[in-house]
């Protein structure tokens, strides 16, 4: 079970220091929420797009946007509908279809949906699982959570695979010529596994030294343009909000 | 010396309860009848409260399911899952008395009491508002406001019942915790969906129902394996905090 969504490369983007850019995705995901004109809505849209295919490529880019073409398509289908009051742009037979209020509104909800989905695949997209963890330790964020997230991201594709034995052999059980597999006998199997690791993993960390050797400092160097990708991670969302 | 052996195990047990809560909204799915998955998410929430109280249900539920979320593809969704799934695991972590819930047969009649008066709970809520504030229509943006208004009162009220009834082990305080879990899951996600202007009410309304179905579903499911994980591991209880 792969977890990590990293696709190796050597754009610009992956080239960034992975503290501006989780910087970009929090500051661009909440300026999204100030747009203000049509231009703003479609830069906050495309930006992300625009980035996503010059790290990862369209055929990336084309799956991951493709997961979030139904929900676009109910909101063009529902939004609209519910603003029918106001400046009609389309009327149909005495009936309005869509006003230039409904139009803003779905144009807003489609981009921010869009916008922030974006940003956040394309941090996933171009940084690993482990480097985030430790960008997020450079803001702060505790010891004991950083460690416990890494332990996560190991043990789930772990239990994943655990529980695909567990099915296989449980489907083993069924007779002959049935096809599935008994569910509450393999997920009860399967927690009862984690649950027996639980004092196993505790005394691993022990014997690892924690709560008695004081944990390094995850020091990551400065790489070269420091400066300029924390501007460009600062610049960019911004100008969303300054744009009229 | 003993308090550091309790935090290696805290860590222990919280990080494999996330990754269990990730991996039943990941991997395990049962093919709905009418079509799609059922997610099995809320069992292994609604286990995790159940077995090991509702801090650890809190963190375990919340994180397990923003997790499946940003690995599952729908990074969007990660903070919103987060607080709706983290808040149903506390109050049922608070609502079940040192982690033994009134016996499998009531607790099951329970859920079920607790889905049915929760529907009726939103379908009265639906009916009012839009009576009130609507002129035949179903939804106007006035509406709107008040379907938020009410949802988000229904989840302040949820929560404060959740404290004030914490640990009284009956078949009452059973049927609320689980009205309380289907409310703040259904309703939070309409509402969270929205103040985060993801949607718009009317489409977040489409999902209640499912939301409804997949978390009394799965709160049945959870009992059932809470049992069954009693009996295989019967030291479960000294993991608790």
């Amino acid at each position: 079970m792969n977890i990590s969504s990293y696709i190796y490369g050597t754009s610009f983007y992956h080239r960034f220091d992975v503290r501006p850019k989780l910087f970009f995705t929090f500051l661009f995901s909440a300026l999204s929420f100030a747009l203000s004109s049509y231009i703003s809505v479609a830069l906050v849209f495309l930006i992300p797009i625009a980035i996503m295919i010059l790290s990862v490529g369209g055929k990336e880019t084309w799956r991951c946007y493709s997961r979030l073409i139904p929900l676009f398509l109910i909101m063009i289908l529902f939004i609209p509908l519910q603003n029918r009051d106001g400046n009609p742009l389309l009327v149909i037979h005495g009936f309005t279809i869509i006003t230039a209020e409904g139009l803003w509104s779905v144009m807003k909800i489609i981009s921010r949906l869009g916008g922030i989905s974006g940003v956040l695949m394309l941090l996933l997209l171009t940084e690993r699982n482990e480097d985030i963890i430790k960008g997020l330790r450079a803001f702060h964020l505790p010891y004991n959570a950083a460690l416990a997230a890494s332990m996560i991201l190991r043990y789930i594709p772990y239990l994943g695979y655990l529980f695909s034995e567990i099915r296989a052999s449980m489907s083993l059980r069924l007779e002959e010529g049935k096809r599935g597999y008994p569910v509450l006998p393999s997920i009860t199997a399967l927690v009862i596994a984690a649950i027996k690791m639980i004092p196993d993993t505790a005394s691993a960390l022990e014997e690892r030294g924690f709560g008695r050797v004081k944990p390094a400092k995850d020091a990551i160097p400065h790489p070269s343009g420091y400066l300029i990708q924390w501007l460009f991670g600062a610049i960019i969302p911004l100008s969303l909000f300054l744009v009229r | 010396m003993a308090e550091k052996n309790r935090t290696a195990m805290r860590i222990s047990l919280i990080a494999i309860m996330t990754a269990i809560v990730a991996v039943f909204t990941l991997v395990i799915r049962i093919p709905s009848p009418i079509g799609g998955y059922i997610s099995l998410c809320d069992a292994a929430v609604t286990f995790a409260s159940y077995a090991f109280g509702p801090v650890t249900g809190f963190i375990a539920g919340g994180l397990g399911t923003a997790f499946a979320d940003l690995i599952g593809g729908y990074p969007q969704w990660a903070l919103i899952s987060f607080i709706v799934h983290g808040f149903e695991a506390f109050i049922i972590g608070l609502m079940v008395k040192n982690g033994t819930s009134s016996g499998t047969i009531k607790s099951i009649v329970s859920i079920l009491i607790g889905t049915v008066m929760a529907v009726l709970a939103i379908a009265l809520s639906g009916y009012i508002f839009s009576s009130l504030f609507t002129d035949g229509s179903f939804i106007k943006e006035g509406s709107e406001h008040a379907a938020l208004t009410i949802a988000l009162s229904l989840i302040v009220l949820s929560i404060f019942l959740g404290f004030l009834l914490k640990g009284r082990d009956s078949v009452i305080a059973g049927v609320i915790a689980v009205v309380l879990a289907v409310i703040i899951v259904s309703l939070g996600y309409l509402t969270l969906t929205t103040l985060f202007g993801l949607t718009v009410v009317s489409e977040a309304l489409l999902e209640v129902p499912g939301n409804i179905a997949q978390s009394s579903v799965g709160a049945v499911i959870g009992l059932i394996l809470y049992s069954a994980v009693r009996k295989g591991f019967r030291n479960l209880d000294t993991l608790r905090w």
